[in-house]
């Protein structure tokens, strides 16, 4: 009995003793976000279940299985794991793809990533984001111009210029809220926390009828709205900033708070003067009153400063220069049998100011030198209130809508000062607009009132429409603006399409900006509205798309042609130094091939594009770069790591050579040339990543390094010739170097 | 169709992919001129360049001579109100201190008339340039003292005078003469400028010389410069008031004083 029962005492040792403890996590792959409740299944056996913050652990023996994922809503994924008998434990990492299920028609709260599939939109949500290498700090509109239709001027700008268009004629919004010069650190950064986007939609054009007042596209950034299970988080540290987002229930609703800072000033101020830092911060709650009425609210704060004059005598500073964004917004939502209704209220604001002063001083010699000043308060405020209703009918999807906007722009300056001149190669007052005096005062106001109605008509089974139409009335030119929209899909089968689609758009709020050049510090950038119909800008659409989803199995196809007039838009001319109003047209092609899944998966894109505009005179926009060829490349190399690339290949932009070169009594300066009549040399980059996944404790560590440019190509960014210069193309100022990025970022 | 499609799409971008850059254009203008008309002064001093193509070097950039670039032969020709012509100016240079030393001066006498037009030609070779002008007033009331200073402060003084009708803006301009022979091996003055941009009636305008070194004398001048000339260095205006050339065709007045130290 003794000896039969140390028998089975050593066998279940050794039982026990030979299983491997298998951890890791279910994860959405397009929000990030982990999944409770996930079957894991071996042999076709249940062996564990994923808790409320995605987490599983089981034990199996020494062997190969075929181990699969299983969650309602979401397809199923079967990983092969090998487990040693050697092995501590093994680590896996399930990330699942959401599948649509068929079921009867239920009308639920947030069906807007629904609506955007019937438009042409490029999106990317919280993964993709994610594996995109970044510029030292991640950055939700950076990641977008790794997009088709999206021209980036030069390596540290993160402005947009969408399919032929000025970078100001993108609107760009969060949660349908307008965002105005969304910048950090003069246009390196935009405001947003990647941690807190859940997608971001790009309308390349051809955009419905529920957005207005851009004349090329939108791009909508949607935040999370929390998660009701247990509270959880992340926290992000690189070379720039720290940052952290916690999500989590309260009460009966759902909370996100996110907030970010800079900290080199931290460090560097205890040796030397290192004058600038910038913070953000957001939050947002949503609270489902019941099964039929919803209601949320957010904020979001950010704000820039540098230190003015911190190497200088002052003679008052009541502010440094600062700039930042201010946005709040309540929705109320209600669900009734046909559709619903929403009503939305929001404040934005974008602003800038510095107010100081420098002592007069005098060298040795007598040479006096001024002092110098910069007080700056430029601000644009808007104030909307939207009630959308919603009908769904047998066929039919109407959307109708009443709108109110107040806008308040403000711009006042008076500069005098030589040093940040001197540093940015130009004059500090060209950010606000170009050729813009060193003082300078605007205040102007307007009332928008619009209605739009958008119908989505299924007219056959292979043939759908959607018909939409915009009226605006501007309250100081008391005249209606007509956007009609019409967007017609013919399905050939259940993977090749074909659209077709006109717009009429107009623009009333815009910068006059048109030098790239001058757009390196975009968060300055004044704002105006129209003094007359004349002056609104309009753009008419036309695009032709043919998509053919899963042409190889795994891979989609999309392409479309475009063309767009484009009417009274800002040429500023560097030998005049005047700006004028001309029209032009924007005409190109993107082709995207996309594979979503798979050891190896991302798009690769080429893109063909011409703006062209001018009075008399016509010359390529100061944005135009006729082929652009980008890939973004993922390699899940194991469960461990992960490593992304992401190339670009780019025709220069144009640029206005000086031709010549005279004497003025303060010394030489250059005669330029016509308008944008020779082009930078190609622009190209490298940028590749590793990103680790280990699981410490009850949380994941993602340590990461990026590298951008690896092969240092000098991409030109800037035009600035001299006159010792001896060649139209000399004066492109270059950047080649290496940035390499580390950080670590942990989620629980 | 999808077939239809795809040539239509590989046929846009093939057939759009020809570029026709435009021209890049060049320098049509020829010439820097730069006429100041002074009043209350016997020399005239007048500047003309010619102007570069992007791919000429520019020698010893950014503090070379523009003495490479002057045009020696060029012929003036000032018209006053009444119809005379002035045509006698010819190409001297400054002395060697100087990094850019030519420049065109009257050979004879003229007199600057204040508050009077003048309708002045430049020609360069066959090309001609033109601009008229109306000379300011002489200023008036001017005077300059010294302060009561101990010999180891720096000089200090006081400049007054009224303003002129058409100044966009002054320089006050004091120059301290020395003995050649003093430590500081043979150089012969230092001045200090002040520009005045503020215009009103009257001016007092204290002046200093920051050192303390045994001057012989100091010179004050007060010159008042037109709007033209304002615009070319505070507005970096490049083409003021002149056809055919950068620069400008403006007006100065000039007024001064020497007070003898020692």
């Amino acid at each position: 009995m003794l000896k039969r029962t140390f028998i089975y005492i050593l066998l279940l040792s050794k039982t026990i003793l030979s299983e491997i403890p298998v951890q890791g996590y279910v994860v959405d792959d397009q929000t990030n976000q982990k999944i409770n409740g996930t079957i894991l299944l071996s042999r076709g056996i249940g062996v564990a279940v994923s808790d409320s913050s995605g987490y599983f652990n089981f034990v199996l023996e020494p062997g190969s299985y075929k181990l699969t994922a299983q969650m309602l809503g979401y397809k199923p994924e079967t990983k092969t794991v090998i487990v040693e008998e050697d092995d501590d434990k093994v680590t896996l990492f399930f990330y699942l793809t959401p599948q649509p299920i068929q079921t009867e028609k239920v009308t639920v709260f947030g069906k807007r990533f629904v609506e955007t599939e019937k438009y042409k939109t490029y999106q990317l949500n919280t993964g993709e984001l994610k594996n995109i290498p970044v510029f030292i700090e991640s950055d939700p509109i950076r990641a977008v111009q790794a997009l088709p239709g999206v021209i980036q001027s030069h390596d540290l700008s993160d402005l947009i210029f969408l399919r032929g268009g000025n970078f100001d004629e993108t609107l760009i919004t969060l949660d349908e809220v307008p965002v105005y010069n969304p910048h950090h650190a003069g246009g390196v950064y935009s405001i947003f926390n990647t941690d807190l986007v859940e997608r971001e939609i790009l309308y390349p054009s051809n955009y419905p009828v529920n957005f207005s007042n851009a004349l090329s596209g939108v791009l909508s950034i949607h935040t999370k709205n929390g998660s009701r299970e247990k509270l959880s988080g992340i926290g992000s540290v690189g070379l720039l900033s720290g940052r952290g987002f916690l999500e989590g229930s309260l009460g009966k609703g759902t909370f996100v708070l996110s907030a970010r800072r800079t900290y080199p000033d931290l460090i560097f101020n205890i040796f030397t003067d290192f004058p600038y830092y910038f913070y953000d911060f957001n939050g947002k709650y949503t609270l489902p009153i019941d099964d039929k009425n919803l209601i949320s609210t957010g904020f979001f704060y950010s704000k820039d400063i540098y230190d003015l004059y911190y190497d200088k005598e002052i003679k008052y500073k009541n502010e440094d220069i600062n700039w930042g964004n201010k946005i709040a917004n309540v929705t109320y939502e209600h669900l009734f049998d046909l559709g619903s209704i929403r009503v939305t209220a929001y404040y934005s604001e974008s602003d800038a100011g510095a107010d100081a002063e420098t002592k007069t001083s005098t060298d040795q010699l007598g040479n006096v030198y001024e002092s110098e000043h910069i007080i700056i308060n430029n601000y644009v405020r808007d104030i909307g209130f939207n009630t959308l209703f919603n009908i769904d009918l047998p066929g039919q999807q109407i959307n109708f809508s009443f709108c109110y906007n107040n806008i308040v722009t403000n711009a006042f300056w008076d500069i005098y000062e030589q040093q940040i001149s001197s540093e940015i190669n130009g004059d500090i007052e060209d950010v606000f607009f170009d050729f813009a005096p060193v003082k300078y005062s605007y205040k102007n106001s307007e009332d928008v009132v619009s209605a739009y109605f958008a119908d989505e008509i299924t007219l056959t089974p292979v043939l759908s429409a959607i018909l939409g139409y915009r009226v605006t009335h501007l309250n100081s030119i008391k005249d209606f603006l007509h956007s009609p929209f019409v967007l017609t899909t013919y399905k050939f089968n259940n993977e090749i399409e074909l659209n077709l689609s006109f717009g009429r758009y107009y623009q009333y709020l815009f910068t006059k900006k048109d030098l790239i050049n001058s757009s390196t510090f975009a968060p300055f950038a004044a704002y105006f509205l129209p003094k007359s119909r004349g002056e609104i800008r309009t753009s008419n659409h036309y695009s032709l798309g043919f998509n053919w989803y899963d042409f190889i199995p795994g891979y989609n196809f999309e392409s479309e042609v475009y063309y767009k007039t484009r009417n009274n838009l800002p040429s500023s001319d560097e030998v005049t130094k005047t700006t004028e109003y001309v029209d032009g047209y924007a005409a190109g092609t993107d082709l995207l091939l996309k594979k979503s899944e798979g050891f190896i998966n991302g798009w690769l894109v080429y893109s063909f594009s011409r703006s062209v505009k001018g009075r008399g005179y016509k010359y390529y926009a100061s944005y135009d770069r006729t082929h652009t060829f980008k890939a973004l490349l993922n390699f899940n190399l194991s469960e461990t790591w992960q490593f992304n690339a992401f190339w670009i290949y780019a025709t220069g932009l144009p640029y206005t050579p000086a031709v010549g070169k005279y004497l003025t009594r303060t010394g030489w300066e250059l005669y330029y040339g016509r308008k944008n009549t020779v082009r930078y040399s190609a622009y190209t980059r490298l940028d590749i990543g590793i990103t680790g996944r280990f699981i410490w404790w009850d949380i994941i560590a993602k340590p990461y390094l990026q590298v951008l440019n690896v092969y240092r190509s000098p991409n030109a960014f800037n035009y600035d010739p001299r006159p010792d210069d001896t060649s139209i193309y000399d004066g492109a100022e270059r950047g080649s170097e290496i940035i390499p990025t580390i950080g670590i970022t942990v989620e629980f | 169709m999808a077939k239809i499609t795809l040539v239509i799409l590989f046929s846009f971008f093939v057939l759009s992919g020809c570029e026709n850059l435009n021209d890049t254009g060049e320098i049509d203008i020829h010439q820097s001129v730069f006429i100041d008309l002074s009043v209350n002064r016997k020399k005239q001093e007048f500047l003309i360049y010619e102007t570069l193509s992007i791919n000429d070097p520019v020698n010893e950039y950014p503090f070379g001579s523009r003495d490479n670039y002057f045009i020696d032969d060029a012929l003036i020709t000032l018209i006053d109100e009444s119809g005379s012509e002035f045509s006698d100016f010819i190409l001297q240079l400054k002395e060697p201190s100087y990094t850019s030393r030519k420049y065109f001066t009257n050979n004879t006498s003229i007199n600057i008339k204040p508050n009077s037009n003048y309708q002045v030609v430049v020609q360069v070779d066959d090309e001609l340039v033109t601009g008229n002008v109306k000379t300011l007033e002489r200023i008036t009331g001017f005077s300059a003292e010294l302060f009561e200073t101990s010999a180891d402060e720096p000089l200090n003084g006081i400049a007054n005078w009224n303003n002129i009708k058409g100044a966009s803006y002054y320089e006050l301009i004091t120059t301290y003469f020395f003995n050649n022979n003093d430590s500081l091996g043979g150089l012969g003055s230092v001045s200090t400028h002040k520009e005045i941009l503020t215009l009103k009636e009257n001016y007092s305008e204290e002046f200093k010389s920051y050192t303390v070194w045994d001057w012989d004398s100091l010179k004050v001048s007060v010159i008042a410069y037109d709007e033209n000339i304002y615009k070319h260095f505070f507005e970096h205006n490049h083409k003021v008031n002149i056809e055919n050339a950068f620069g400008y065709i403006g007006s100065s007045s000039a007024v001064d004083t020497t007070v003898i130290l020692k």
